[in-house]
This record gives structure tokens, sequence and C-alpha cells, in this order.
């Protein structure tokens, strides 16, 4: 009933499992020498794919599996994996692995926010128009476009910008006449080539967003910023 | 000859038996030695707080002073356990602030701790020194302020991996001007802001200081200031570690650290820019400790040029991110190195990084010392714990878990008995083992045969047959807490030897095959063991029938019953008929409970649960001797 008898040398390669339940608890339970030897292994090393399934409630397993057929259910696939190089995606067991819950929250956590320390520093050329040369920054030591702007201001120090950060530190383009009057004032505003080679404004993504799409720095006159403006209203009419 | 000594003399003798064990020994001796060592005894281990009464515990012990208490069973830690299961401090604070006991530190690990609890233990203990948690949780930064308002002579606040609601960060203001008596001060745990100037302050005015753990908020330029003020330290735990390496904050923090000559143990680095670890380097040379296991932004190179530069490192805490190369370079530099603890960095599944065998057996080959290792990998052979074994014979703790808990050796296909077969049979003073992949009931005959010294166990996914189980339980005769989690060990395993459970601290069996009917035998038949039951589907056990598996199964021995505080949810307990004080049986003769107890091994035990038991039942026989006599010194094995 629980299909071919397993060889405890276990050489098939598939690692194939059979019905839980019944007969090995029964077979225990009877604690006669033949029926516990002889009866082919189950809840033990069913126990994980068996908590996978029910976990994922995945389709039961069909009662006599043999352990040389092939399987047409997909998700069998999971369950016999003969490449444990390549382990399939693991569903989450409650509890393993067997990693306190504060580490794995404190590691989920990092996971997120550890991109700005992990990978490699986000140097961007910064030019700014009429200065004579250029600077470097190093987007990944800011978290806030804020404080990138102050940083920008006390490198070039005759270069001042106006902006309304809201909440989330970008710029407030909500209000279109604000918009448009920075853009005709000659104060200055800074843009970016973002990853697709397009000039944009500063401020319209999230933070993060920003970092890992910007190429290099550039602060123009509100003036000359006006090319880039229709992206912008475009942006505030849709928010609006 | 001499047949005794004054009480005097006997209790000066015994301040220089510090172990649990042997004091718990010494006490079983005669009436005499047990009186001197009741009142002589300071400090207490409690390893299950449902074991036993605070009023028991004070009854014993009057001038106790250090109590460590464990509360929640052990895979608690990976939520197997509700929330709401027990394990309150509350009732023992109150009850020893109620006698007037003179207690000086509280360590309590997987225990509910509320700010109501903290606030009591810092107003009831005037000489109040030492607090130190572990995984516990139930508490805010409220009853952290208490603690720092109240306890005028605190020497050590140490708080390790808890769960803590710390929204609000005054608490580091509250320790008052005139407290300068910190020697260990540990919230790196804590997510919350502080006060970076009170934090300042506190540390100047703490010359004592050895030990301090940042949090993740505590920034550079404190990092700095607090190094400069405290040169003396022997424990850093760094919190933020973000600075450009070029920059001016970066050379202070350089200067700092040379100066901190004393460092031994290093841990942190919550936030990290790993380009700036050579400012690191000076101190690296001398440290014994090191955890970088929170620290997944140092990895590669930086990891292991950091790595080499410390030769001297008995305990190093990592992440798998290490790789097998890394462990390479561990192994070719830390020579001294006795515990290793290699921590998944995806801990949600399998990683790309994982280490492999390959790795442990560079370092087992590499660090002869290797004593302690907990080792989450992706794979293992056993042809590789065969030679693990045989370069390190002197593992006491030994926990592999390969990632996915069923995997057999990859090379062969084979289930990994031999392996860790060899373990067990090579490392004759085992205490802990955790096994993980494909395991037959093959490895559990060996670990019957060979872990006599095998006092902790943990089994998952594991075994084919009740065999399994039941291979440890008779063999290990010093086996003290068993757990185990989807295996088919059934009644008859549990059944089979229900004594057995009395020599243990606890058993814990969930998504077995253990069924009601097998529980209500157990709580039946033995009075001293409180068997809980947890289901899950929120039954409670009177909808169970007794052919029905239960989810989980927690059993333990007490001396005082049912517990109170169980929570009617999702769990109920069995009774058992009668109670410890059954006056319809026969009740044994010294001489067959001494015999039983040379037959259990019951004195080998590190908490007073047993010797407090014996107690009760020889109390009321008499010691056979009112005096010990100078020749007999059986103590050690009664």
């Amino acid at each position: 009933m629980l299909g071919t008898e397993r060889d405890l040398n276990y050489k098939e390669t598939e690692l194939c499992l059979g019905l839980p339940g019944g007969g090995g608890a029964a077979a225990a339970a009877a604690g006669g020498e033949n029926e516990v030897e002889s009866s082919p292994k189950t809840t033990g090393k069913r126990g994980y794919s068996e908590t996978v399934d029910l976990k994922l409630n995945l389709q039961s397993k069909e009662a006599g599996m043999d352990l040389n057929q092939n399987h047409e259910n997909g998700t069998k696939e999971t369950a016999c994996t003969k490449d444990p190089a390549k382990p399939p995606a693991k569903a989450q067991v409650l509890g393993w692995p067997p990693v306190r819950s504060y580490r794995k929250n404190i590691m989920a956590n990092q996971k997120n926010s550890s991109d700005e320390c992990t990978e490699k520093a986000a140097f961007v050329k910064v030019s700014m128009d009429g200065a004579p040369y250029l600077r470097k920054v190093d987007l990944k030591m800011y978290n806030s476009y804020q404080k990138l702007c102050d940083a920008l201001a006390k490198m070039f120090s005759s270069f001042t910008m106006e902006g309304n950060y809201g909440s989330q530190g970008m710029i407030d383009f909500m209000n279109e006449s604000k918009l448009m009057d920075l853009l005709n004032s000659s104060d200055y505003v800074p843009t970016y080539e973002d990853k697709d080679g397009d000039w944009m404004l500063v401020g319209d993504v999230p933070w993060e967003m920003f970092v890992n799409s910007c190429k290099r720095l550039r602060i123009m006159k509100g003036s000359e910023a006006i090319g880039l403006a229709p992206r912008a209203v475009e942006k505030c009419k849709s928010r609006a | 000859m001499m047949n005794y000594f004054p009480d005097e003399v006997l209790e000066h003798v015994f301040d220089f038996i510090t172990c649990h064990k042997d004091r718990n020994s010494v006490s079983l001796v005669c009436k005499s030695w047990h009186r001197i060592e009741r009142y002589s005894r300071r400090r207490v281990f409690i390893g299950n707080c449902y074991s036993i009464s605070p009023e028991r515990l004070i009854a014993r012990f009057p001038g106790v002073k250090s109590l460590t208490l464990k509360g929640k069973p052990h895979f608690a830690d990976f939520n197997l356990v509700p929330y709401d299961w027990g394990g309150f401090v509350y009732p023992w604070i109150k009850v020893l602030a109620e006698t007037g006991i003179g207690l000086e530190e509280l360590r309590l690990k997987r225990m509910v701790v509320s700010d109501e609890s903290l606030e009591l233990l810092s107003k009831s203990f005037v000489n109040f020194q030492s607090l130190v948690l572990v995984s516990c949780d139930g508490f805010s930064a409220d009853g952290l302020a208490a603690i720092a308002a109240n306890c005028r002579f605190l020497r050590e606040l140490d708080l390790q991996e808890n769960e803590v609601d710390d929204h609000r960060g005054h608490w580091l203001s509250c320790f008052p001007e005139s407290c300068t008596s910190l020697v260990s001060l540990n919230f790196a745990c804590l997510k919350g802001e502080v006060n970076l100037g009170a934090l300042e302050r506190l540390v100047s005015r703490s010359p004592n200081l050895k030990s301090l753990r940042l949090n993740r908020s505590v920034p550079l330029d404190t990092l700095q200031k607090l190094l400069m003020r405290a040169p003396q330290l022997v424990d850093l735990g760094i919190g933020s570690y973000v600075h450009d390496p070029l920059s001016e904050a970066s050379n202070k923090l350089k200067h700092a650290i040379q100066r901190c000559k004393s460092i031994m143990s290093l841990s942190g680095f919550l936030e990290v820019a790993p380009r700036c670890m050579s400012a690191i380097y000076p101190i690296c040379g001398n440290l014994t400790t090191l955890n970088l296991s929170y620290a997944p932004g140092i990895h590669g190179n930086k990891l292991t040029k950091l790595i080499q530069h410390c030769r001297k490192l008995q305990r190093l805490w990592i992440l798998d991110c290490i790789g097998d190369k890394g462990l390479g370079v561990v192994a070719s530099t830390c020579k001294e190195l006795q515990e290793l603890r290699v921590f998944p960095s995806d801990p949600f599944g399998a990683g790309n990084d994982a280490v492999t065998e390959e790795g442990l057996v560079l370092v087992s080959a590499g660090c002869p010392k290797l004593n302690s290792l907990l080792y989450f990998c992706q794979q293992m052979t056993n042809a590789a714990l065969i030679t693990v074994a045989k370069n390190c014979p002197n593992f006491i703790r030994f926990r592999l878990c390969i990632l996915d808990p069923v995997r057999p050796d990859p090379v062969t296909n084979q289930p990994l008995d031999e392996g860790f077969g060899a373990i067990v049979q090579s490392c004759k003073q085992l205490k802990r083992l955790s096994l993980s992949g494909l395991l037959t009931d093959q490895v559990f005959l060996y670990i019957g045969m060979y872990a006599e010294q095998l006092e902790m166990l943990s089994i998952a996914f594991a075994a084919d047959s009740d065999k399994g189980m039941l291979y440890v339980l008779n063999g290990c005769k010093k086996l003290r807490k068993l757990e185990i989690r989807d295996c088919p060990f059934g009644n008859a395993a549990l059944l089979e030897d229900v004594g057995k459970y009395e020599t243990m601290r606890s058993l814990w069996m969930s998504s077995c095959e253990v069924t009601l009917g097998g529980c209500k035998t157990v709580a039946e038949n033995m009075p001293s063991l409180n068997v809980e039951i947890i289901n899950e589907s929120g039954q409670t056990v009177f909808n169970l029938d007794e052919g029905q598996k239960v989810d989980k199964m927690y059993l333990y021995r007490t001396l005082v019953g049912h517990r109170k505080d169980a929570p009617e949810s999702n769990q109920t307990y069995l009774k058992c008929r009668g109670d410890l004080t059954r006056s319809d049986h026969h009740e044994p003769s010294l001489n067959d409970m001494i015999k039983d107890m040379k037959l259990k091994n019951i004195s080998g035990d590190d908490d007073f649960i047993i010797s407090e038991s014996n107690n009760f039942k020889l109390q009321s026989q008499l010691f056979e001797k009112e005096e010990a006599e100078i020749m007999i010194l059986k103590w050690k094995r009664l």
C-alpha cells in the first residue's frame, strides 16, 4: 500500500516520499519487530515535505507512488529532487531553520535597509553651470534629498537651493504655479541623468529609487531647466 | 580521628564549592552538611521556573542572593510556543520582595518580564546589582527607566536579544548623577533612540565600566566620544559604524580606538560601511571574542582581512557569507579557537552563499581546540563529519543545522547516521547535540551507545520508528533535556519508561505520533510530572479523543504540581489522579530510594530540584548519619 519497499541504502537517487501516517504509526505501535523493520519509512522523512505540502496546500500525495516513476504532477518535483545542488524553492516550515526570532527579525530588517551599506559607494559627478570644475559625491552617504542638497550647497557655496521638501524628502511639486515660479527664476535647480540617459528633475521619486538610478548630477539654472518641466508638470497633474 | 568540624569551618570549606552540581551533592551527605550548605548557599540556578515555587526556594535557601531562572521551553525561540504560554517572573519577584530576601542578582532566560516586575524589582532590593535578561519579552523602556532610577548600586544591566518595546528612549537619563557603579551596560537589542548626551555623561562617571554594548542608534561620533572617556573597556559592542574613511571623524575614531588597549571582546556593527574596518585593526590582535553575526555588511575580502588580524580569537560568531574560503582563513589564523558559530545570513531558507562541509573540515583541521560548534550549512557529508570527529575529539557542544533538514549526504546519497555516529563515538565529553539532515534510527542507536555524557539532544525530521527514541532514552543516562519535532515517535516510545522523565528536566515533542491517550497515561502514573498539551487548532483536550495525535506536548518534572497561570485558550494540561503525598502508596525504604537514585544517576543534576525532591523524601525518613564521617567522601557520587 505504501509503494515499493525502500532500500535502506537509498540506492535510488530520487528522494521520493510516499504517504505518511497510517501504516507507519500502526506498525510502530504494534511493537512487532518484523513490522517495524519492514515498514517503509514514513513520517520521519516524509515529515518535512508533508509539512511543506500541508502549509502550501499542495495536492495530497497519491498512494503507492513508485520511486522510479516520473511524476506528471509538477508539484511533486519539489519533493523529489534529484539534484541536491539546486534546492527547490523552499516553502517556509514553521520554526525552521532554528534561528531565534529576534535574530530573524534583525536580519530581515537589515536586508531591507542594507543596500545603502553593503553595496559599493555611489559616487556621481556633480557639475554646476558656471563652475570651473566638477565635484563628486557619494550618494550613499545621505539618506534624503535635504541632506544631499545641504551637502551640495556646502560644496558650491554660491549655490542655494530653494525647494519645498515634503515628508518624504521630496520636492513638493504639487503646486503647479510654484513649480513654474521656480523654473522661471534665476535660482538653481538640481537635475540628474538617470540610467536611461534621460535628464530628470531631482526630487520626483523616492530617495532610494533616486540613488539607484542617478548617474550624474547637474545643477542648472532654473530657466534652463524649463525643458524638463513638462514631465514634472504632468506628474503634478496626475497627482492632483 | 575527628568526627566533625565546627559549622563555621564547614561553611568556609563550602565557599570554595561554587558549582551547582557539587553543592547539591554536598547537601545530600548528612543532615548537618545539608543544614550548613542550605544557609550558606548564595547562588541558585532553576532551569525550569515551574519545577518549584519561590516559597520553597526561600524556605530552603533563605540566604539566596543570586537567582537564575529559565522559563519557556527552548523551542519557544523558534515560534513553536504560543506567546501567552507562561514563564512570568512577577510572582517570583513578589514573593522574594515580601519575604525580605536580599536579592542582588537576577538572571532570566525566555521569561515574560513586565514593566511592573521591573519596577517592583527596582524598589524591593536595596543592594540589587545585576540584571541579565536573555531572550525575554514583555517589557518596555519604562521598565528599564525604573531599574536605572531606583537601583542605586547597579553594576550590571545586560540585555541580550530581547524583544523590547522601547518607543521612548529616555530611560538612560534616569540613571541618577550619583550612579557611578556601572561595570556592564548592554542595550544592543533596543531599537529606539537613546539620549546620547545622557549616555556620554553616564559613561564619564562610570570608572569601573568594563563592558559597553551600544545599539544601532548610537552614531559614530558618539562612539568616538565614549571610547575617549572609557579607554579601560574590555568588551565593546559597536552600534552604527558608518563613516567616510578619509574624513576627520574617521581619524578621530582611529585615535580613540587605539587608546583602548584592553578590549578583548568586540561585537555589533549593527549598521556598517565595510570600507572602514581598517580603523579596528589595531585592537584585533588582542581579541578573544568576536561577534559579527549581526553585520551582513562585512563580508568577502573585508571580512577575511579583519579575521587575519585576530590571531588570539577563542570565540567567533559570524554569518555564512564568510563562505568556505573564509573559514579556511579562520582555520589558518585562529589557532586558539574554541567556539565557532556560523549563522545563516538568509534565515528564511537556503542561502546562496551558505557554507558547506568543506568549511567545517578546514576549521576542524586548523583549530584543534575547537569544543563548541553551531553550524548552519547547505550540506554535510558523512566523510566530512568523520574527519571532523577525528580532528576534534573535544567537542562539548555540537549543533549542526543543515538548512534543508532532510538532506542526505550529497555525495553518497546516504543518511548522515555514520557521520554523527563518528562524532558521538569520538567526542566522549559531548554534552549537547543537535542533529539534522537525513537520519534513520541508526544514528540514535549510536547516540544511545556512545553519548554517555549527553545532557541535551535536539532532533528534527529524523528517524524511522519508535526505536530511535528508545535507543536514546535507554542509553543516555545523563540526559536532561530532550526536544523532538516532526519525528515518527509515538506512544510506545513515550511510555516505555516514564520513570526516566523524573531524572530529566523536560521533554518536548511536537508534530510526532504521540496521542492524547499516551499523554494521559504519563500524567496519571507520574504525579511528579506536569504534562502540558498545546493544540494549534484551538481544540481543547476535552474535544480530542484519546486516539488523536497531539500537536505539541511538553512535560517536565516538578515539585509543586500544576501551574495556575497556563492560558485557557489553546492549551491545557493533564491532571493526574492524586498528588505528591499519596498515602495509599507503600513508602519505599531509604535503601530503596538510594538504590533508585544511583540507578537513575540523579545526583548528577545541576539544578537543585532533584536534591530537593530527595530531601523531601529522605528527611521524613531520617538520614543514616547525623554527622559526616571524614573518611566517607562519597558526596561526589552518592
